[in-house]
């Protein structure tokens, strides 16, 4: 019979990434800065210059701008 | 005045649910918090009651059947009051609540509780107009529960619509849309209690809510007649005991919310079996018990569930020889539906081919789901994305609890879900369950940005956050307006309701005329759900076949005698086969608007 308990019902604390910076030095820490400013440019780029609403104000300039 | 039916119906079937769910609370791990076990009650009673509701309107489905249904969850609820405040208390000061997310979280909880008071307006594109709200109508009307025959989508499982026909009996079809909120805050609880389950503290676990509030994309799945929401929760509720599941007990209750899950929607079939591979893959892995002991618990599991869901499978098996029924594309050499005319089997396929659709099949489509499903959300019918975090903190939220046994079972989970969904129906709503996920490992990545990123990583994630839940506000608050606008505005909700709802003077005719004692409806896509009278629809939208020869006019209109119509609808431009030729004998015209005409049956 294999024991039978409930310790992991408890919430496992998040692990400590401290050593794993240390390991990888200066690369991490540049890699997630790099990720998340692609994710917020892209979202730039594409949900906002890219609606409908952005589409009409950039076409809208253009046009004021050839005329 | 008219809100109180339905804040009185909504607080009757919570109150009851609660009450059913107590039942489940023997079951519960014993060192499980007091959000788990809120959150399950809830979840567990809503699930238990719609069953409940669905076995006895089998043979009765009165009002008066619906309140013995509900009293005795009220009844065992109220042993649970005494102490239910201490353990609001409890679940509002898990930290003390951050302010942000309190106040992002209750902006949406208000636009939902007032928007839900609106009545349903709409046509036959939309989903509660169509069968969420009509089979409900049509089953208080009958006072039994049955498949609406012009309408096959009504013999879906219905733990859900069996509480929409409850709220609606007591409350009105207001009480239906307000259980909206109720929907909503179970998702809600269930998601903060995972998100405690992994290790989050009571300001993560706000913003986890938070996020999961402003994720158009889940919202859409939580008003509007749709079931999505609680379907969600009902997963998430079996993901959050499966993957601690020790005792027999344990997985007795992670089958009871598996059949509830499958009670509610086809698609639980799918996530069933994934949640018992992956529950057998770590609890083996885990050698929290002997493979054998494992076995027959999950075995034991699978027996519960089955029998849950039975109710809903069987009717359809008794019905139409056929428990998933229609059939979807996949299930039809398994499943021939023989009672289904082949033209309406064909349509009900191609549309949930067309809606499920998503963005292609290619391995391509599947690398760039989470791109996708972040920017190009409207595609799946996402109605506004999922916001940027679980994109940008996500992986860095599972890698932080790389080591977290029940963090990986439910990656493992979100990942195996992920694929079915892509190779099945690509509809956004049906992917809730996963973007709660998405949030819990968002805000996990999070923090550990906070605790060990740059300055400059720590700017732009809070400038990630900020995108995520303006940019989900700014997508659900205007989609909302107008809803709240008819709650509050008598004269706009008029307006609105005549300028949106097809033939709406004919039926305002037709309730109102003494007279009237049922109705022809001869177009296929006008919404019999505003008939407050009987009525016979010949041809169903998918083109169900109501009556022998239903093609034919004067066929359909020689066995109005023997069907008791007094009184025919007529519309156009929308014909089809029956079209009504002008001054047909045997028929008086007795209302007329605009493309649309009432004849009495002379």
């Amino acid at each position: 019979m294999m024991r039978v308990d409930s310790e992991n019902i408890f919430p496992e604390k998040v692990e400590e990434p401290r050593k794993w910076f240390s390991k990888t030095g200066a690369l991490w820490p540049r890699l997630i800065e790099f990720w998340l400013t692609a994710v917020v440019v892209a979202f730039f780029l594409i949900r906002v210059l890219g609606s409908q609403t952005a589409r009409r104000l950039l076409s809208g300039l253009g046009h004021s701008h050839f005329q | 005045m008219r809100f109180l039916p339905a804040i009185f119906a909504n607080m009757i079937l919570v109150a009851s649910a609660l009450g059913f769910g107590r039942l489940l609370r023997p079951l519960f791990p014993e060192k499980s918090s007091e959000i788990d076990r809120f959150a399950l009650t809830l979840l567990g009673g809503l699930g238990l009651l719609g069953t409940t509701l669905f076995c006895v309107g089998q043979f009765w489905f009165s009002r008066f059947a619906i309140i013995l249904v509900l009293l005795p969850g009220v009844l065992l609820s109220v042993g649970i009051f005494p102490g239910a405040l201490r353990k609001c208390r409890t679940i509002l000061a898990i930290g003390s609540p951050p302010i942000l997310p309190l106040a992002i979280i209750s902006s949406v909880l208000i636009v939902t509780a007032i928007g839900g008071f609106a009545e349903p307006i709409g046509d036959m594109n939309g989903d509660a107009i169509a069968y969420h709200y009509h089979g409900p109508k049509v089953w208080l009307r009958e006072a039994v529960i049955r498949p609406v025959p012009d309408e096959v989508l009504t013999s879906f499982p219905s733990v859900v619509e069996t509480q929409f026909a409850a709220l609606m009996s007591l409350g009105g079809t207001r009480a239906a849309g307000l259980f909206s909120f109720a929907s909503l805050i179970a998702l809600l609880l269930i998601a903060a209690s995972l998100a405690m389950r992994l290790g989050l503290d009571g300001r993560g676990t706000w913003w986890v809510v938070a996020l999961c509030a402003t994720m158009p994309a889940l919202y859409r799945g939580a008003h509007g007649g749709f079931i999505d929401v609680l379907f969600a929760g009902f997963l998430l509720g079996a993901a959050r005991i499966a993957f601690d599941a020790v005792t027999l007990r344990h997985y007795v209750l992670f089958g009871i919310f598996c059949g509830i899950a499958m009670g509610t929607k086809y698609t639980a079939l799918i996530s069933w079996v994934l949640l018992v591979f992956c529950c057998l893959l770590f609890s083996a892995l885990g050698r929290r018990q002997s493979l054998q002991l494992l076995a027959r618990h999950l075995g034991i599991s699978c027996v519960v569930a089955i029998v849950v869901c039975a109710p809903f499978y069987l009717r359809n098996w008794v019905f139409f020889g056929c428990p998933i029924y229609p059939p979807p594309p996949g299930l039809l050499r398994f499943f021939p539906a023989t009672k289904l005319l082949p033209s309406v089997l064909q349509e009900v396929q191609h549309n949930v081919l067309e809606t499920g659709r998503g963005l292609g099949r290619g391995i391509g489509s599947f690398l760039l789901l989470p791109f996708n499903l972040t920017y190009h959300t409207a595609d799946f019918r996402g109605a506004g994305g999922i916001g940027l975090a679980p994109l940008a903190f996500g992986p860095l939220g599972l890698f932080a609890c790389r080591k977290n046994p029940f963090a990986i079972a439910l990656a493992l989970f979100a990942f195996l879900q992920m694929t079915a969904w892509f190779a099945t129906a690509q509809v956004s709503r049906y992917a809730i369950h996963v973007y709660v996920l998405g949030a819990i490992f968002a805000v996990l990545g999070w923090q550990y940005i906070a605790k060990q990123g740059s300055r400059y990583a720590r700017a732009v994630a809070a400038v990630v956050l900020a995108f995520s839940v303006l940019y989900g506000l700014y997508m659900i608050v205007p989609d909302r307006v107008e809803d709240m606008h008819a709650a509050v505005s008598p004269v706009f909700e008029d307006k609105r309701r005549h300028e949106e709802t097809p033939y709406l003077e004919s039926f305002d005719y037709l309730n109102a005329e003494p007279s009237v004692s049922k109705v022809f409806i001869l177009g296929p896509y006008v919404a019999p759900f505003y008939s407050d009278k009987p009525y016979v629809k010949p041809l169903g939208r998918w083109g169900e076949q109501t009556l022998p020869d239903a093609n034919n006019l004067q066929a359909v209109l020689s066995q109005s005698r023997a069907l008791h119509v007094s009184h025919v609808l007529d519309v156009f431009p929308e014909y089809g086969s029956l079209k009504l030729p002008e001054n047909t004998p045997g028929l008086t015209l007795v209302f007329q608007g605009k493309d649309q005409r009432v004849y009495r049956i002379d």
